[in-house]
C-alpha cells in the first residue's frame, strides 16, 4: 500500500467558505455545474442516437414542409410564402374540391409553430432520456450521497435539457426557414421564443411532478412525464392547432370549439401571440396568462425542497 | 447546541414504513476519533439508520444531529459532512473508472487541487491504477466495491458512514482499509460501520450498537460487552494438557475445561480467578506457553439476545 499523506491544499478559510451560507449557494452550484458536465459529457449514452433521429425527421418535415408551401401543392391559398408579411393571413390550408381552403394562417404561425413542434419534442426527449435514465438505473441515488437535495438534482437535468435542447432545436428549427427572405434575428426570436416557452412548460411539468409527490408522499408521475403531458397539451390547445384539427376532421368540429376554451391556459399560444404584438400585428397576449406558469413554478420549487431524498427508492 | 466531542447523537430517532416499525426509537451518541460499528441481523434496521443519518430518508419521530448539523431541519448540510459507501452500489456503467472518480471528486466540492491528491490516494489506497481505463460494467464485484470505497475516500469530510464495506474484498485489501481507516480516524474523525462479520469488525471497532427488529439492544466496547454477558474463557497451551486440567479443576471454580490437543480450554465462574490461572500451573510445574481469550462478539451478540428476549 503506498499511502500519500493528506496534504493541506485547501485553505480554512476556503473551507470554512463551504459552510457559509454563500459558501454553500456557491458549492450547490457548482455540483450542479458538475452533474450537467457530466451529463453532457456522456451526451452519447443518453439517447443520442434518438436525439439525432427525432432530429432528421423534424428537419425533413420542416423543409418538405416549407418546399411544398412554396410550391402551393396541397394548399388551397397563396402560392409563394417568401417574404410574405409575419402577422397577414396569407396561407390557405387543405382547399377541397371548391379549392376553398378550410383555414387561413399567418407565415408567424407556420414558422413559430414549426419552432414550437421541434422544440416540444426536441427538449422534453433530452430531459426524459436523461432523467428516466438516471432513475431507472438507480445511479440517481448516488448523487443523493452527496450535499444535494431533489430540487439541485431537477435543476441540473432541466439546465441538461436546456442545453442539448438549443444545440439540437437550433439548427432543426432555423436551417429550413432561412430562405424566408426573413432577417435572421426575426427568425431567431422565433424559435427563441418557441425555445423559452417548451423549456419553461417543461420545467413546470417537473417541479408539479415533485409538488404532486409531496402530496401524495410517492413518486406517481415522474417529472419528465407530467412534463411531456405539458407540453402536449400547450401544443394541442393553440388555436392554430385547434382550428386546424376541427378543419381537418369537421364532424368532430364542435368539440374542437369546446376545447378552444382552454387556448388561453395555452403557452405557445400566448408565445404566437407575444411574437405578433412584437411583430406589429393587432393581437396581443393574455398578460395575466404569464402568471400561471411563474406561480406554478414557486409553488412547485417550494415544494421540491421539502422532498427527501428517498423518492428515488425502488420499493 | 452541538458537544464538541460528539460527531453524532440521535435522540428517539425512529422510521415506520407503512405499519412496518423499521427503526423504532433509537437514542446514542457517536464520538469524534472513533469507530462504532453498527450490527444486527438481516431486516434489523441498520441501513435504515445509516439512511436515516445521512439525510436521505425523514424520520417518523425523533431526531438527530450530525457534526451540529440538525438533521430534520437541514439533511443537505448534514451531507455536506460525510460521506458514504452504500449497501448496494449503483455505478454509472458505462464510465470507467478513471472519469468515474474524477466526477465524484469534483462531487465532493473541494478544490481542483485537492480533488487531485485525492484521486491519487484513493486509487493507491483501493489499488485501482490498473482498472482506470476500465469500463465499470466490466468489473468484479470486489473491484466495484473497492470504486465504491475509492468514491467514498475521495471525501475530506469528517465522518463516514460504510455500509458493509469490506464485502467482496479480498484478505490483503481488507487489512489496508482497516489500517487507512484507522489513520483516518485518528484525525478525529468518526467511522460509522456496519457489517456481518462481527469477527473481522472486532479489529477496528471501537464501540459495538447491537440492534434488532428496530430496536437498540445494547451499546459497549468489547471489553465492556465481553465482561457484561460472557463468562472469561480462555485457550491455554501447556505443556502437559492432562495434568493441566485436573490442577485447574481442582484449584479454581471452573464452569468447563476440556482440552484440545495441546491445549486447555478453561471457562471460569468467577472473573477474579483470572489472575491465579498462571500461578496454580506454575506451582504444580505446568509451563504456560500461550494464553488466549476466548469470546467472539457473535457470542456477546447472541448472549445479548437472549437476554434480551428479542429472539421469538
Amino acid at each position: 500500500m503506498t499511502q500519500k499523506k493528506n496534504q493541506a491544499v485547501e485553505s480554512p478559510e476556503e473551507h470554512s467558505c463551504r459552510g457559509s451560507f454563500s459558501g454553500n449557494a456557491r458549492n450547490k452550484l457548482e455540483l450542479i455545474f458538475t452533474m450537467v458536465r457530466r451529463d453532457i459529457s456522456q451526451i452519447h449514452r443518453q439517447g443520442l442516437p434518438l436525439l439525432l433521429l427525432l432530429s432528421a425527421i423534424l428537419l425533413t418535415i420542416g423543409i418538405s414542409f416549407l418546399v411544398i408551401a412554396n410550391s402551393g401543392a396541397g394548399f388551397g391559398g397563396e402560392l409563394d410564402i417568401t417574404g410574405q408579411p409575419w402577422t397577414v393571413p396569407s396561407i390557405g390550408f387543405g382547399g377541397g374540391k371548391s379549392g376553398i381552403p378550410f383555414s387561413s394562417v399567418t407565415l408567424l404561425q407556420v414558422v413559430y409553430g414549426y419552432s414550437v413542434v421541434v422544440t416540444m419534442i426536441l427538449i422534453p426527449a433530452a430531459f426524459s432520456l436523461n432523467y428516466n435514465s438516471e432513475v431507472k438505473k438507480g445511479t440517481i441515488r448516488t448523487l443523493t450521497c452527496y450535499p444535494l437535495g431533489v430540487f439541485e438534482i431537477t435543476i441540473a437535468k432541466l439546465a441538461y435539457a436546456a442545453i442539448v435542447g438549443f444545440i439540437f432545436a437550433a439548427p432543426v428549427s432555423m436551417l429550413p426557414v432561412l430562405g424566408l427572405e426573413k432577417s435572421v434575428f426575426d427568425l431567431f426570436a422565433v424559435f427563441a421564443t418557441a425555445y423559452a416557452f417548451s423549456l419553461v412548460i417543461v420545467a413546470v411539468g417537473a417541479f408539479a411532478a415533485n409538488a404532486i409527490t409531496v402530496a401524495t408522499k410517492k413518486m406517481y408521475i415522474q417529472p419528465p412525464v407530467l412534463a411531456n403531458l405539458l407540453v402536449v397539451f400547450s401544443f394541442f390547445t393553440t388555436s392554430t392547432i385547434l382550428n386546424l384539427l376541427g378543419a381537418a376532421l369537421s364532424f368532430a368540429s364542435p368539440f374542437f370549439q369546446a376545447v378552444g376554451q382552454l387556448t388561453p391556459l395555452s403557452l405557445y399560444h400566448q408565445g404566437r401571440l407575444l411574437l405578433t404584438y412584437v411583430f406589429g400585428g393587432s393581437e396581443s397576449p393574455i398578460w395575466l396568462v404569464f402568471l400561471l406558469p411563474i406561480a406554478l413554478s414557486v409553488l412547485g420549487v417550494w415544494l421540491t425542497l421539502k422532498l427527501w431524498p428517498d423518492i428515488y427508492e425502488k420499493e | 447546541m452541538s458537544k464538541p466531542d460528539i460527531a453524532i447523537e440521535a435522540r428517539d430517532l425512529g422510521k415506520d414504513f407503512g405499519s412496518t416499525k423499521a427503526v423504532k426509537s433509537v437514542s446514542f451518541t457517536v464520538n469524534k476519533g472513533e469507530v462504532f460499528g453498527f450490527f444486527g441481523p438481516n431486516g434489523a434496521g441498520k441501513t435504515t439508520t445509516i439512511r436515516l443519518l445521512c439525510g436521505l430518508t425523514k424520520p417518523t419521530r425523533g431526531c438527530a444531529t450530525v457534526c451540529g448539523h440538525n438533521l430534520v431541519s437541514d439533511p443537505t448540510g448534514v451531507r455536506r459532512h460525510l460521506t458514504m459507501t452504500l449497501e448496494e452500489s449503483v455505478f454509472y456503467e458505462k464510465m470507467n473508472v478513471s472519469s468515474y472518480l474524477k466526477f465524484f471528486a469534483a462531487m465532493t466540492g473541494q478544490t481542483s487541487k485537492s480533488q487531485q491528491l485525492k484521486i491519487e490516494e484513493a486509487i493507491n489506497l483501493c489499488e485501482l491504477s490498473d482498472l482506470l481505463k476500465k469500463r465499470i460494467a466490466v468489473l468484479s464485484h470486489g473491484q466495484r466495491q473497492k470504486i465504491s470505497l475509492a468514491r467514498a475516500f475521495l471525501s475530506d469530510a469528517p465522518i463516514m458512514f460504510l455500509d458493509e464495506p469490506f464485502q467482496g474484498i479480498d484478505i490483503v485489501h481488507r487489512k489496508m482499509l482497516r489500517d487507512y481507516l484507522r489513520e483516518y480516524v485518528k484525525k478525529d474523525n468518526t467511522v460509522f460501520f456496519t457489517s456481518h462479520n462481527l469477527i473481522e469488525a472486532e479489529q477496528i471497532v471501537d464501540r459495538f450498537a447491537f440492534i434488532d427488529r428496530g430496536s437498540l439492544l445494547k451499546i459497549g466496547t468489547a471489553r465492556e460487552l465481553r465482561d457484561q454477558y460472557l463468562l472469561p474463557r480462555f485457550s491455554i497451551r501447556v505443556s502437559d494438557p492432562v495434568k493441566a486440567q485436573r490442577i485447574l479443576s481442582d484449584g479454581l471454580q471452573l464452569d468447563e475445561c476440556i482440552v484440545k490437543g495441546d491445549e486447555v480450554v478453561v471457562t471460569l465462574n468467577n472473573r477474579e480467578d483470572v489472575s491465579k490461572i498462571g500461578a496454580v500451573l506454575s506451582t504444580a510445574g505446568v509451563a504456560v506457553l500461550e494464553m488466549r481469550l476466548l469470546g467472539t462478539m457473535e457470542e456477546v451478540f447472541l448472549k445479548i439476545q437472549q437476554k434480551t428476549g428479542a429472539v421469538a
